[in-house]
């Protein structure tokens, strides 16, 4: 009986070690032994096995993904494939909040020549189709730009639009001047507060002699602000008839006041000035 | 018992004739009859005295969880700058829509050639006529981008036949957030929205690890 008495607490004590093992390696877990950086990091690093695992495949210390860096941690637990790490995010809001063009395949930032865009920007303003690996404006019929050097060179006008040099010297224009102006100014409820808004449209005429003769041309401005009134609680459902979001199939109903065309929904409420 | 069966469909043929009817009523009530004419927002422009103001109202019939169940929705999901903006009138002539050339800084999602820039289009906008009539549709309940703010885009593939110049958001209420500030500013902005709560004013940097996290990264085949 005594015996029996003494294997019985043997057996318990022996369970009692076997789970207490995991327990104290759970004080080392999350604590940082090695971390490798890139996601390119071996996938199948030797690890020191520990008998101390409880679950099968568990590895003592194993490997972690934590912000795109593989990170080696002490403590049971399954390790990671490294590969799958992906990148570090705050190496990937850097790039992108600098301007540049990150990769997240290679993990990398490629700072271009406009990395502002402004060339980009006026480029497409101009009619012409940016290439973004030579850094230069394409408009179409004078791919490499030597054309337009050539007849400015000569001292002629170009014309970027239709291509062409002229024959004539350079015109000589006048100072713009203004001959028209156009002021919209309304109000509307954003769906929270009250938001003024003014459209200015400048239109402008310039005399040119010589073949250029005089042009004309509108330029508009527009801007909004809000006091901060109040106007309303939160901009609400939709402008009505669901199916036409789901199908494609719209309709306009101008008595209701509500209209909806292609996946576009609205209502009529009207602000005057 | 013949008397009986014929009761009953004759009364099976009247529940069916009203159903009928009654679709036909309502079908009439919620579609366009295309022999009236089209009103132009010239048209109402004039009628309202020259000038126009209305606001547009997006659908929130679906709202989306997470960004990962946008995800899944998206054919193409960027980061990208906007460059400029601009208002023209759709091809109907019934609307405003705003095309904004966004310069891409990283495809999350979908295919794209480096160095390409996008076109991506909101409703609304202001247009003003030859004869100086003047229309604006004004969106409310979520922001529209801003020239020089940085945004998350999910977008859906243009589809043949739209009346947009450009790409759409995947949910025009859900479907872009503003992280120009550093930090994650969601377009739609109900308080109560799941994008609102779950990621409004969360760090640049963790909000796109988050979206990595739903997107899996493709690797290039070479």
């Amino acid at each position: 009986m005594k015996r029996a008495g003494l294997l019985l607490v043997l057996i318990t004590l022996v369970i009692w070690l076997a789970h207490a093992a995991p327990a104290e390696a759970g004080i080392e877990v999350n604590k940082q032994l090695t971390a490798s950086t890139s996601n390119l990091a071996p996938s199948a690093v030797a690890l020191p096995q520990n008998s101390c695992c409880v679950n099968p495949g568990d590895t003592d210390p194993h490997w972690e993904c934590f912000d795109g860096a593989c990170v080696q941690v002490y403590g049971c637990g399954q390790s990671v494939n490294c590969a799958t790490c992906g990148c570090s995010s705050t190496d990937e809001w850097v790039c992108i909040s600098n301007g540049g063009y990150w990769d997240s395949v290679t993990c990398s930032c490629e700072y271009g020549c406009d990395p502002t865009g402004s060339q980009e920007s006026a480029c497409i303003s101009q009619g012409g189709y940016w290439d973004s690996f030579n850094c230069f404006c394409n408009y179409g019929c004078d791919p490499t730009g030597s054309q337009r050097q050539a007849c400015l060179n000569a001292g002629r006008q170009w014309d970027q639009a239709t291509c062409t040099c002229t024959q004539t010297d350079v015109c000589v224009c006048e100072e713009e001047e203004l001959v028209g102006y156009d002021e919209y100014t309304y109000y509307y409820c954003d769906g929270y507060y009250y938001v003024y808004c003014t459209d200015a449209y400048y239109t402008y005429y310039q005399y040119c002699d010589g073949t250029c003769g005089p042009r004309q041309w509108t330029e508009s401005d527009s801007y909004c602000y809000s006091y901060g009134e109040y106007c309303g609680g939160g901009g609400g459902g939709g402008g009505g008839g669901g199916s036409c979001w789901d199908t494609g199939d719209c309709w306009c109903d101008d008595w209701w006041g509500i209209c909806c065309e292609y996946d576009y929904c609205y209502e009529m409420e009207f602000y005057a000035e | 018992m013949p008397g009986k069966i014929g009761r009953k469909v004759i009364l099976l043929l009247l529940v069916v004739t009203v159903v009928l009817s009654a679709s036909g009523v309502f079908a009439k009530n919620g579609r366009q009859d295309p022999k009236k004419p089209k009103v132009t927002l010239y048209d109402k422009a004039k009628k309202a005295g020259g000038k126009l103001v209305v606001t547009y109202k997006p659908n929130r019939g679906t709202i989306y969880p997470n960004i990962e169940e946008l995800a899944k929705r998206s054919d193409m999901i960027i980061v990208g700058s906007v460059l400029s903006h601009k208002s023209s009138l759709t091809p109907d002539e019934r609307f405003i829509a705003q095309d904004f050339l966004v310069k891409v800084h990283e495809v999350i999602k979908g295919d794209l050639a480096r160095g390409r820039s996008v076109l991506v289009s909101f409703p609304g906008g202001t247009h003003r006529f030859a004869d100086g009539t003047y229309a604006a549709i004004m969106p409310v309940g979520f922001k529209q981008p801003e020239d020089k703010g940085i945004y998350v885009f999910f977008l859906k593939s243009k589809t043949k036949g739209s009346a947009f110049n450009g790409q759409r958001l995947v949910s025009e209420r859900q479907g872009m957030f503003a992280l120009t500030k550093g930090t994650v500013e969601p377009s739609e902005r109900a308080p109560d929205d799941p994008m609102n709560v779950k990621y409004r004013e969360m760090p640049a940097a963790s909000f796109l690890r988050e979206i990595h996290k739903a997107v899996p990264v493709k690797k290039k085949q070479n």
